[in-house]
C-alpha cells in the first residue's frame, strides 16, 4: 500500500510560465521529467497513487495563447480552456451537440469548473468522454513544440490505453474542426454505474441527412476498446442509405463487431458490446431527429 | 398503559413530537464543527502506518533505522503490549473471540498494520513510513469462505483466545452457532409446500464520511487523553486500561462528533490502539487519520449466504423455516458470534414458526474483517426472508401482503431482540397499519404481472417489511450489555443540563435525549443543553448502536430528569408551601423556563431558576440526578418499504423513481429526523441491492476498487428520485416501555429496501434475483440468458 | 506573481490575505487545514469523488484535495467558514440547511452548502433536477439527499422573495 491520497509526498518543481514558448522551454528542457498541469483533476490523483512522479510540473493556466474559442469556418477551442467556459460557447453556438452532451455528462461542476478539454485529450482515457464526439466531427488537434507545431487528426492522436502521440516536449495548444454545414447534426450518450462516475460505454454520432436518406455519418466510441475509436464499417453502412429500422439494426451489429471491450471493475465485456449497439441506437436516434431541423 | 392514559399524556406531549432544530446543527452549517480529525493539540506529531501488500504473510524482520535518522518515533510488534483483545466490548467477556492484537508478526490481510511512525508532518511521516524495511515471509491464504474449510485450506489461526481460555481454530471457522425451536423435522411434514432458495448477500463498506482518526494525548501521571472516532467511550477506555496496563481513572477519552458511522466505530477500532501506542512512546500527543483506502481495507459489512427453506400450509400459514447461514467474517472475529445469534432472532422475530432451525458458520478469510453494519445481520436475513414471502406467495396464488399481515409477528408474541438471550414480549405494533396504508401510496392493485409488462422500460412495484430491536434490554442479564447513564443537572437560571456517554452519529440521537428531558421536566428544548462528555465525567454507557439511542439512552436520561426533578420540586414545595406530588412544571410560553405551579392556584407559582437559585443561596444543594438504567425489554421498531423500480431493460439500468417508507418507532420524538433516517436508509439500502460490493483479486488479495471511490461508487442526489415521490409515514403507536412512548428507529430503516427492490424487480420483469447487488451486467444477463455469476439459471 | 520555484504565496481566503511559505506539493486542503485553521473543508476520499473539500475558488467550485496550494497564488478562496453574513447571522442557504433538518453527521454539508450557493449564484430558480444535478459530485451517506434537496429549493423561494437581504452569492457574503 504505497499510496496515500491524504498528502502529496514526491517532491518537484512547480513552474507557472507567462508565455507559451517559456511553458514550451521548460517542456524541451525537462522532457519525460516534466508534466503539463492544467485543472489537476487527473494528473494530482495520478501522482497521488503513484502512477505518476514528475520532477517538473509546468502549469499551463495562465498561458492565453491556449484560450482560444473561436466560431467561425472552424471551431477552434483552446486546450486551456475550462469545460465550464467551453459548454456555454458550444451553447451558444446552438449546434454541436454530441460535444455539449458530453462535457455536460461529466455534470461534477468541481471539474467542470477546472478541468480543461486539453487535459482531458491529454490523459489519454479510453474512456474519456470529449474524445468520441470530437472524433465524429473529424476534429485534429494542434500540437506544438519549441520546434514545431503539427496538426494531428485525431482519430490518429490516441495510441493506446492512457498514450497519446505527444513527445514528451509538445503541449496540446488547441483542439479543431470544421464548422458543421447546416442540416448535420450530433448527439452523445453515455453510461456509468452513478450519476457522476467514469463512463463504462459512450457513444457519439453526427449526421446530416436528405429527406430519409443518411448523406453524413460518424460514429465513434469510447471504453470499448484500447482507445476511443470510429466504427467506420456502421458509418460506410449507413451513409448514403436510406434510414430505416433495419438500417439501424445493422449498423448496431457492425459496431458490436467492430469494437474490442474488455472486462474491467466497471462493467463485462459482454456488457459493453451489448451496451454500445444501445447506446449507438440512442445518439443516432437523437442526433437523426436533430438533423430534421 | 391502558388506551384513555395512552392519548392523555400524547395531548399532552409539548416538545416530544415537535419538529425543532438540531442542537449541533449551527456549529455543522458554519463548519466549525470539530471532528476528531480536525482536533489539534500543540507539539502534536502526525503518524502513518505501515501495511502489508500480502493477504498472509510473517514479518521476519523490521528495520526501522532509517526512519528514525529521519526524527521519526517507530512502533513495531516489540513495542507494543503482547495482549491478544478484540476491539469490540459489547458482548460480556465469555461470549468475546480474541485474535488481534495493536500490532501483529502475522498479518492476515492486505492493510494490516506492522509498524507505525510519527513525526512532524503527515508527509514526512509518509516518507518515514516508506523507509522502514520490513523482510516479509509470504503465506499461502484463501479468499473464500467455502474454501477456507477445506482440509487442504491455509490455516489462518492455530488458535484465539474464548474469553481468557484458548478456543483452537479448525478449518478457519471462527464460530458455530445452532438456534432450533420445536422439532423442524416434524414441522416440514407438515407443511403442503416447501421452498427451498439460496441467498447472498454483499461485503459492502460503511462509506462513513469521516475516516476514522484518533489522536491521543500522553499525560505526566502516564495516562493518557484521547478522541476519536468512536462509538462508545467507555468501552474504548476500558479496552485500553487492558491493553496498556492503565488503571481507567488515568484514561480520558472524549466524546467526539463523528462523520457517520452505520456501525464502523462499535467497536475500537485498529487506528486507535496504534496512535495510543505511538503517543506513549513519543511522549508527545500524536494525531492518526486514516486515508480513505485505509479504511476501506479497515472494515466493511458481513456478507452472507443464506439458504432458506420455510414449510406452509396450503392457506399460507407458516409451520417451519430453517435458515442456513454462511458469512465469511476475513481476517478478524470482531463480532461474528453475536451476529449468527441475532440473525437467528431475525429469523424468528421476522414472522411465526412453531419450529425453527438456525445454523450459523462465520469462517476466517484474508480479508478485510467485517463488522457490524446498519441492521446487523438484518438486512441480509430481511431480504432472503421477504423475497421468500413474495415467492411463497405466487405458488399458492395469496396477495404477498397478506400472506405477510397473515404470519408476522405481533402484538403479544415474543420477539428476540439481540438473539436467543434477549427475549421480549411486543406490546406495540404498526405492522397491519403499514402494510395497509402503504399499498395504496405506492399503487399496489394496479401494479400489473411481469407477463403483461412489455417495452424497453418496464416498472415493477414490491414491498419488504423488516423492524430492529430498539437496544438490547432484557429482563434478564444476556449475552449483551445494556445499560445507560445519564444525568440531569438544574442550573440556577432554569437551565437544564443533559449529560450522557451517548452518541449521536448524525441521526440526531442526544437532541431526541434532551427532548426527553425538556419534555420530563417542563422546561422548552431551548433551555436544556447537552453537556460535552468524556469517561471522566460521565457515568457507563455501553455503545451507541443496536438502535438503542432513544430507547435506552433515552430511558436512562428521563429517570435522570424525574429523579432531579424530584429534587427539584422538594425544594419548590419548602418555598411555596406546596406537597411536593401536587405540584406541576411547564414552560412559560414566552421564555420557555420552566413554572412550578399548583393547578388553580395563581399564588402558587415559581419559576425553575428562582428555586434552583434561592436553593443555592440557601445552602440546600443542586437538584441534580444520576441514573444508571438498563430497559428490561427491546421493542421491535418496525418498517416497511414499497418501492417502485423502473428498468432499461436495453442497458438493465435501474432506478427507483418512488418509494413510500413507513416506521412503528412508537412516539417520533424528531419527526423530520425520523424522516431522515428513513430516507437515508433507502438509499443506502438501494445501494445495498443494486450497486455495493467489495471484490478482491483472487492472486494479490487486494481489493479490485483499491479502496478508492472512484471504483466504489456510492449513490448520488441524481440518482435518487424526487423528493414528492418518497413518502414517509408513521405508524400511530406508542410503546408502553419507552420514554414517552418511544422505540428505536436507525437499523431498521435499510433492512428491507433490498428486498423490496428485488420484488420489484420480479414484478417487472418476472426474474428473481437472489444475490445482490444486482447490477446491470447481471440484469442483462439474466434477461438475455447469459451465464453469469450471481445470476442463477432461469 | 509566482513564476519559478519560489515558494510564497498570497491567497485571499475569506476575503483575509494570507502570505504563506508552502512546498510545491502541498494540497489547498491541508494548507486551508492546518495552516489556516480552516477544518470545515473535509478529507473524505483524496481522489476527487466525494466533494467533502469542496471550497471555491476565485468565485468557482473546486476541489482542494486535487489542488495545489501553489497553484491558487493570487485567488480569492472561500470556505464555509466565510459564508455566514458579515454580521455574522447565517447565510440562507445555512438556515435552510438548519430548517430542513438536511444535516446529519455534517461532514458533507460544507461542501453541499457551497454548491448550493454557487448553484443559486448560476441559476436563482433552479429545478429539482437542476439541483441534483449540480450537487451529484458531493456524496451524503447519511441523508438520501432528500433534506438537502428540499433545503436547497427553500433557499432558492428565500432568497427570490424581494425583500430578501441577503445577496444570492456567497463570494460577495465574504467578510
Amino acid at each position: 500500500m504505497t499510496v496515500n491520497t491524504r498528502v502529496l509526498i514526491n517532491d518537484f518543481t512547480y513552474h507557472v510560465p507567462s508565455t507559451l514558448a517559456e511553458a514550451l522551454g521548460f517542456l524541451d528542457q525537462y522532457g519525460e521529467d516534466a508534466a503539463v498541469l492544467a485543472g489537476g483533476t487527473d494528473l494530482i490523483i495520478q501522482m497521488k497513487l503513484g502512477r505518476r512522479s514528475p520532477k517538473f510540473l509546468v502549469d499551463v493556466s495562465k498561458l492565453e495563447e491556449l484560450k482560444h474559442l473561436e466560431a467561425g469556418e472552424k471551431i477552434l477551442i483552446g486546450a486551456g480552456r475550462r469545460y465550464m467556459d467551453v459548454l456555454p460557447f458550444l451553447q451558444g453556438l446552438g449546434r454541436y451537440h454530441g460535444l455539449a452532451e458530453a462535457i455536460d455528462s461529466i455534470g461534477k461542476l468541481q471539474v467542470l469548473s477546472v478541468a480543461t478539454v486539453g487535459g482531458n485529450l491529454g490523459n489519454g482515457s479510453p474512456a474519456a468522454d470529449t474524445p468520441p464526439p470530437l472524433m465524429t466531427y473529424d476534429a485534429s488537434v494542434r500540437v506544438r513544440s519549441a520546434h514545431q507545431e503539427r496538426v494531428v487528426p485525431l482519430r490518429e492522436f490516441h495510441t493506446g490505453p492512457g498514450a497519446i502521440v505527444l513527445a514528451p516536449n509538445e503541449i496540446i495548444v488547441a483542439v479543431e474542426f470544421d464548422a458543421f454545414p447546416d442540416g448535420r447534426a450530433s448527439a452523445f450518450r453515455k453510461l456509468t454505474r452513478v450519476a457522476s462516475d467514469i463512463s463504462k460505454v459512450t457513444c457519439a454520432v453526427a449526421v446530416e441527412r436528405a429527406g430519409e436518406t443518411c448523406t453524413h455519418c460518424r460514429i465513434a466510441l469510447g471504453a470499448v476498446g484500447p482507445t476511443p475509436l470510429r466504427a467506420r464499417s456502421a458509418e460506410a453502412a449507413l451513409e448514403g442509405r436510406e434510414v430505416d429500422a433495419s438500417a439501424v439494426e445493422e449498423c448496431a451489429r457492425l459496431i458490436v463487431e467492430e469494437i474490442s471491450p474488455i472486462d474491467d471493475i466497471r462493467c463485462s465485456e459482454k456488457y459493453r458490446r451489448e451496451a454500445a449497439g444501445v447506446l449507438f441506437r440512442d445518439a443516432f436516434a437523437s442526433a437523426w431527429e436533430r438533423a430534421k431541423c | 398503559m391502558g388506551r384513555e392514559a395512552r392519548e392523555m399524556e400524547a395531548r399532552e406531549l409539548r416538545t416530544v413530537g415537535a419538529v425543532t432544530r438540531r442542537k449541533d446543527g449551527l456549529a455543522k452549517v458554519t463548519g466549525t464543527e470539530t471532528y476528531a480529525s480536525d482536533m489539534e493539540l500543540p507539539y502534536m506529531l502526525h503518524a502513518r502506518v505501515l501495511r502489508s501488500p500480502y493477504p498472509h504473510a510473517r514479518v521476519v524482520s523490521i528495520d526501522t533505522s532509517a526512519a528514525e535518522r529521519m526524527g521519526a518515533i517507530c512502533i513495531t510488534p516489540d513495542d507494543v503490549p503482547d495482549i491478544r483483545y478484540n476491539e469490540r466490548q459489547v458482548s460480556v467477556p465469555v461470549k468475546t473471540y480474541r485474535d488481534r492484537t495493536v500490532l501483529p508478526w502475522v498479518v492476515r490481510q492486505v492493510g494490516e498494520g506492522v509498524a507505525a511512525v510519527a513525526a512532524r508532518t503527515e508527509a514526512l511521516a509518509e516518507r518515514a513510513m516508506r523507509a522502514i524495511k520490513v523482510e516479509w515471509e509470504e503465506l499461502p491464504a484463501v479468499f473464500d469462505a467455502h474454501k477456507a474449510m477445506a482440509d487442504d485450506a491455509p490455516q489462518i489461526y492455530e488458535n484465539v483466545l474464548l474469553g481468557d481460555a484458548e478456543f483452537p481454530i479448525e478449518h478457519n471457522v471462527a464460530c458455530f452457532r445452532q438456534v432450533s425451536v420445536g422439532d423442524v423435522a416434524v414441522g416440514f411434514e407438515e407443511a403442503d409446500l416447501i421452498v427451498e432458495r439460496e441467498y447472498q448477500t454483499g461485503r459492502v463498506y460503511h462509506a462513513q464520511m469521516e475516516p476514522k482518526a484518533a489522536l491521543c494525548r500522553p499525560l505526566a501521571d502516564g495516562g493518557i487523553e484521547l478522541w476519536a472516532t468512536l462509538q462508545s467511550i467507555h468501552n474504548t477506555r476500558q479496552l485500553l486500561g487492558r491493553i496498556f496496563d492503565l488503571p481507567l481513572s488515568r484514561i480520558r477519552v472524549h466524546r467526539s462528533t463523528i462523520g457517520g458511522a452505520f456501525g464502523s466505530s462499535i467497536q475500537m477500532n485498529t487506528p486507535v490502539a496504534i496512535c495510543v501506542a505511538l503517543a506513549l512512546k513519543a511522549r508527545k500527543p500524536v494525531k492518526l487519520v486514516l486515508t480513505r483506502e485505509e479504511d476501506m481495507y479497515d472494515h466493511c459489512k458481513y456478507p452472507a449466504e443464506i439458504s432458506l427453506k420455510y414449510g406452509v400450509k396450503r392457506d399460507g400459514t407458516i409451520v417451519a423455516g430453517e435458515l442456513k447461514t454462511l458469512v465469511d467474517i476475513g481476517a478478524h472475529n470482531i463480532q461474528a458470534y453475536p451476529l449468527l445469534g441475532c440473525m437467528s432472532g431475525w429469523f424468528v422475530s421476522l414472522y411465526r414458526m412453531p419450529h425453527m432451525n438456525f445454523e450459523g458458520t462465520a469462517v476466517y478469510t484474508n480479508k478485510t474483517p467485517a463488522c457490524a453494519m446498519q441492521g446487523y445481520g438484518n438486512p441480509d436475513v430481511s431480504f432472503a426472508v421477504e423475497s421468500h414471502m413474495d415467492i411463497i406467495a405466487e405458488k399458492l396464488d395469496i396477495d404477498p401482503i397478506e400472506l405477510r399481515i397473515k404470519n408476522y409477528v405481533g402484538l403479544g408474541e415474543e420477539f428476540w431482540g439481540q438473539g436467543p438471550t434477549v427475549r421480549s414480549i411486543i406490546r406495540s405494533c404498526g405492522v397491519e397499519e403499514m402494510l395497509r396504508k402503504g399499498a395504496p401510496m405506492i399503487g399496489w392493485d394496479e401494479r400489473g404481472r411481469p407477463e403483461d409488462k412489455t417495452g424497453r422500460y418496464r416498472r415493477g412495484i414490491g414491498v419488504g417489511r423488516t423492524f430492529h430491536t430498539s437496544g438490547t434490554g432484557a429482563a434478564m442479564p444476556g449475552e449483551v450489555i445494556d445499560y445507560s447513564t445519564a444525568m440531569v443537572t438544574v442550573n440556577e437560571d432554569g437551565s437544564v443540563d443533559m449529560s450522557t456517554a451517548l452518541m449521536c452519529h448524525g441521526g440526531g440521537t442526544l437532541d431526541a435525549c434532551a427532548k426527553l428531558v425538556a419534555e420530563e421536566m417542563g422546561v422548552s428544548f431551548d433551555l436544556v443543553g447537552v453537556s460535552p462528555a468524556s469517561t471522566t465525567d460521565t457515568g457507563y454507557d455501553v455503545c451507541t448502536h443496536a438502535t438503542r439511542g432513544v430507547y435506552c439512552g433515552g430511558g436512562s436520561a428521563v429517570k435522570a430528569a424525574k429523579s432531579a426533578k424530584a429534587v427539584l420540586l422538594d425544594f419548590a414545595s419548602r418555598l411555596i408551601e406546596v406537597n411536593p406530588e401536587a405540584l406541576q412544571i411547564a414552560p412559560d410560553p414566552v421564555t420557555g423556563e420552566g413554572v412550578i405551579f399548583l393547578e388553580g392556584a395563581a399564588d402558587k407559582r415559581i419559576t425553575v431558576g428562582e428555586v434552583a437559585k434561592t436553593a443555592q443561596l440557601k445552602g440546600w444543594g443542586t437538584a441534580i440526578a444520576v441514573e444508571s438504567h438498563r430497559m428490561v425489554n427491546c421493542p421491535p421498531c418496525f418498517v416497511t418499504n414499497f418501492v417502485e423500480v423502473e428498468v432499461d431493460t436495453w442497458t438493465g439500468e435501474v432506478r427507483v423513481p418512488r418509494a413510500v417508507c413507513a416506521v412503528d418507532a412508537g412516539t417520533v420524538v424528531n419527526p423530520d429526523l425520523a424522516a431522515g433516517q428513513l430516507e437515508g436508509g433507502l438509499c443506502r439500502g438501494i445501494g445495498q441491492a443494486l450497486l455495493e460490493d467489495t471484490a478482491y483479486d483472487p492472486v494479490t488479495g487486494e481489493m479490485t476498487c483499491g479502496g478508492m471511490y472512484i471504483d466504489y461508487k456510492l449513490y448520488t442526489a441524481e440518482d435518487m428520485a424526487p423528493v414528492d415521490d418518497v413518502k414517509v409515514f408513521f405508524a400511530d403507536t406508542y410503546e408502553p416501555s419507552g420514554p414517552f412512548g418511544a422505540k428505536g428507529i436507525g437499523e431498521a430503516a435499510n433492512n428491507a429496501v433490498a428486498a423490496a427492490v428485488m420484488n420489484a424487480l420480479q414484478n417487472a420483469l418476472g426474474i428473481r434475483f437472489q444475490f445482490i447487488p444486482i447490477t446491470p451486467d447481471m440484469i442483462l444477463a439474466a434477461i438475455h440468458g447469459w451465464a453469469c455469476e450471481g445470476v442463477l439459471p432461469a | 506573481m509566482l513564476t519559478s520555484c519560489t515558494n510564497a504565496i498570497i491567497l485571499t481566503v475569506n476575503g483575509d490575505e494570507h502570505m504563506l511559505v508552502v512546498e510545491p506539493n502541498e494540497l489547498l486542503i491541508n494548507v486551508l487545514r492546518n495552516e489556516l485553521g480552516l477544518t470545515g473543508s473535509k478529507y473524505g476520499c483524496g481522489t476527487g469523488q466525494c466533494g467533502a473539500c469542496t471550497v471555491l475558488i476565485d468565485g468557482e467550485p473546486a476541489l482542494a484535495c486535487v489542488t495545489l496550494a501553489v497553484a491558487c497564488d493570487g485567488k480569492e478562496i472561500v470556505t464555509i467558514e466565510g459564508i455566514a453574513r458579515p454580521d455574522g447571522g447565517l447565510h440562507p442557504i445555512q438556515e435552510e440547511f438548519l430548517g430542513e433538518n438536511a444535516v446529519q453527521c455534517g461532514f458533507c454539508t460544507p461542501g453541499m452548502i457551497l454548491m448550493a450557493g454557487d448553484l443559486l449564484k448560476r441559476n436563482p430558480h433552479p429545478t429539482e433536477p437542476e439541483i441534483r444535478h449540480h450537487i451529484k459530485g458531493n456524496i451524503c451517506r447519511c441523508t438520501g439527499y432528500n433534506g438537502i434537496v428540499r433545503a436547497i429549493q427553500h433557499a432558492a423561494a428565500r432568497m427570490a422573495e424581494p425583500a430578501a437581504a441577503d445577496g444570492p452569492d456567497l463570494v460577495k457574503e465574504a467578510r
